[in-house]
């Protein structure tokens, strides 16, 4: 198939897609735009998060500490003076952050730019180590972002969180970032940049020995997820409008834990279903938490029962599915041309 | 002074053993030398040193003029040393075109913001590395199988894929380790036609590990002989055939039995 009409039919697809986000912003209920909200949201950490741990095959568990870090510095960024002033009401704001106030749009790009300087700083103890070891590191550093956010009471208002933010994330903003992360993280896995990254992640002391510069790739991917990450962060703090340490918990990097390993590590493709599945599927879920009468039975709600689901579907996978829904495929114009050609010639779906 | 490349009474200590003991080797430009000797003689660290996984503990490493004792082993990959491994290091889940860009990444001139925005120059960029990897991979005779997974190779096209990403790399020094390991002997015969190609065209110097004697006898021109650790015997093929120590190391004895 020719770029160009790979082209008009990408074209065609986002205007679907942002045709489908008009109708529902327009006619649809408050419950459903909420939920396309935090789908977007997912996708982005999920496409983020499957740089490191899929392409690059670092087992990082640490965004919830960018999500945080980019939820805290996009909201104290986008806050009048006067709002903050009714927040902090323990302990006064340190001086430059409670005088700034800047627009939407320019607090999610600080809020990325933070994260990804966290990482940066972060990836040096970090990329020392690999394995089970990283995973410890990186969950470590989650853990203390939180606490920290928790006990630096004059900048993030400790325990008391920050509330009533503006709610500017819409479904524009939302779905904008996440079509733009998926496309620019996309570019950067089909670059040679993804290559190298992919190399490193078969086989480090190869990629090394064929030029590869290991710790400056790992770096790189680990900042461009942490900047993703932090933007989406900003976008969830402006969705949820009150942030406070708890909603950036172990249990945040958990679920997009599952969506990627559900999707299938090392896919975009299968880390945005894994992301659209989890969210809508939660939402679809929550029945099982309600009362139910079943005959002569009466289950009273069991709050926490979906996550339980979701952990069981999360076993099954790892026992008997492990390579996701899409395995370490991508699905591509050429991929689906394939497939229904072979489908018209032969008959076989798949 | 200034060979090509030498190693100067080189160590290297693992704990209280010493896998190399002063270790000193020159190769001069287009040499084929090779390196041999029973397990464990301490060949695979010479490489790890060579090409900087491991440091050693004493000695120095010198390429065209330069100390690269405790240059990381990327850099050392830049300056022109590139290697394959002993148990087969390919990129197992990337396929064999990929196998060989990758050797291509430090050629890389545009950023990774042109690569995520797209730019027409990070294009091209792309363009010239994929022709020049289906160049080497033709040469290798490997272009049919390009959009294959290297772990579905078979085991002889496997080594020669490991061969031809290394040359990928555009080395002026090429370590090859146990290259003929686990082949039959008509691949062995079509590796050494396809070394003595390469060394052909490109110039490139090789410094060899091989446990099969008949194919190090027949295409090196020097040969360096290592026993637990020490080298003991260099020279022609025909005077490490004879050469007393070497037929000691080998088959063990006193040493004191004429031969």
């Amino acid at each position: 198939m020719s770029a160009k009409s790979k082209l008009i039919l990408n074209i065609a697809l986002l205007s679907a897609l942002f045709g489908l986000l008009y109708l529902f912003n327009r006619y649809g209920s408050g419950y459903q735009i909420r939920i396309l909200n935090n789908i977007a949201i997912f996708i982005t950490l999920a496409v983020s998060y499957n740089l490191v741990n899929g392409v690059c095959g670092l087992l990082h568990l640490g965004p919830n500490g960018f999500i945080a870090i980019g939820a805290y510095t996009s909201a104290l960024l986008s806050m009048t003076p006067a709002e903050k002033e009714l927040n902090f009401i323990l302990t006064y704001l340190i001086w430059p952050l409670s005088v700034i106030h800047v627009p939407f749009f320019v607090s999610l790009l600080a809020a990325g730019a933070v994260a990804a300087l966290f990482a940066f700083f972060i990836s040096f103890p970090v990329l020392r180590v690999r394995g089970d070891y990283l995973a410890i590191v990186t969950f470590g550093f989650g853990e203390v972002v939180r606490v920290l956010c928790n006990a630096g009471q004059s900048v993030t208002n400790g325990p008391l969180g920050l509330k009533g933010l503006y709610p500017y994330t819409n479904l524009w903003w939302s779905w904008g970032v996440a079509v733009l992360a998926v496309i620019v993280i996309q570019r950067l896995i089909n670059s040679n940049y993804g290559l190298a990254m992919k190399a490193i992640r078969e086989d480090e002391t190869a990629a090394m020995a064929m030029g590869v510069d290991a710790s400056r790739r790992l770096m790189l991917a680990f900042m461009v997820s942490a900047f993703f990450s932090g933007v989406a962060g900003g976008l969830l703090a402006h969705l949820i409008t009150t942030i406070s340490p708890g909603v950036f918990t172990f249990v945040l990097t958990f679920n997009l834990l599952i969506m990627i390993v559900v999707g299938g590590l090392g896919s975009s493709t299968g880390a945005i279903i894994g992301a659209v599945l989890f969210t809508w599927g939660g939402e679809a879920l929550r029945v099982v938490e309600q009362p139910m009468d079943i005959g002569i039975f009466t289950i009273p709600g069991i709050p926490g029962m979906r996550m339980v689901i979701f952990s069981f579907v999360l076993m099954l996978v790892i026992l008997f599915a492990r390579n996701g829904i899409m395995g370490r495929q991508e699905l591509s114009w050429d991929l689906l041309v394939s497939k229904f050609t072979r489908f018209t010639r032969t008959g076989t779906p798949l | 002074m200034s060979s090509f490349f030498s190693m100067r009474r080189v160590t290297r200590e693992f704990g209280g053993l010493k896998a190399v003991t002063d270790f000193s080797l020159s190769i001069e430009k287009g040499e084929l030398i090779g390196l041999i000797g029973p397990n464990g003689a301490g060949k695979t660290t010479v490489f790890n040193m060579i090409t900087g996984r491991i440091r050693p503990t004493t000695g120095d490493i010198i390429w065209k003029g330069k100390n690269i004792t405790r240059l990381q082993p990327h850099l050392i990959t830049h300056g022109g040393i590139a290697r394959t491994f002993q148990n087969i290091k390919l990129f197992d889940d990337m396929n064999v075109l990929e196998n060989v860009m990758v050797s291509f990444h430090s050629s890389m001139r545009s950023s990774f913001l042109s690569a995520m925005i797209g730019l027409p120059r990070h294009r091209r960029e792309e363009n010239r590395i994929r022709e020049q990897s289906i160049a080497h991979l033709e040469e290798a005779g490997l272009a049919p199988l390009s959009s294959e997974k290297a772990q579905n190779l078979p085991y002889g096209i496997q080594r020669k894929l490991e061969i031809t990403r290394a040359l990928a790399t555009e080395p002026e020094l090429l370590l090859l380790d146990e290259p003929a390991a686990g082949m039959n002997p008509m691949e062995k015969i079509e590796l050494a036609a396809f070394l003595a190609r390469v060394r052909q065209s490109h110039g490139i110097s090789i410094l060899l590990i091989e446990h099969d004697m008949r194919f190090v006898m027949g295409i090196c021109e020097r040969i360096k002989v290592m026993d637990y650790g020490l080298s003991i015997a260099e020279g022609t093929p025909e005077e490490i055939r004879n050469h007393p120590d070497v037929i000691r190391a080998y088959l063990g004895g006193s040493g004191d039995t004429p031969d």
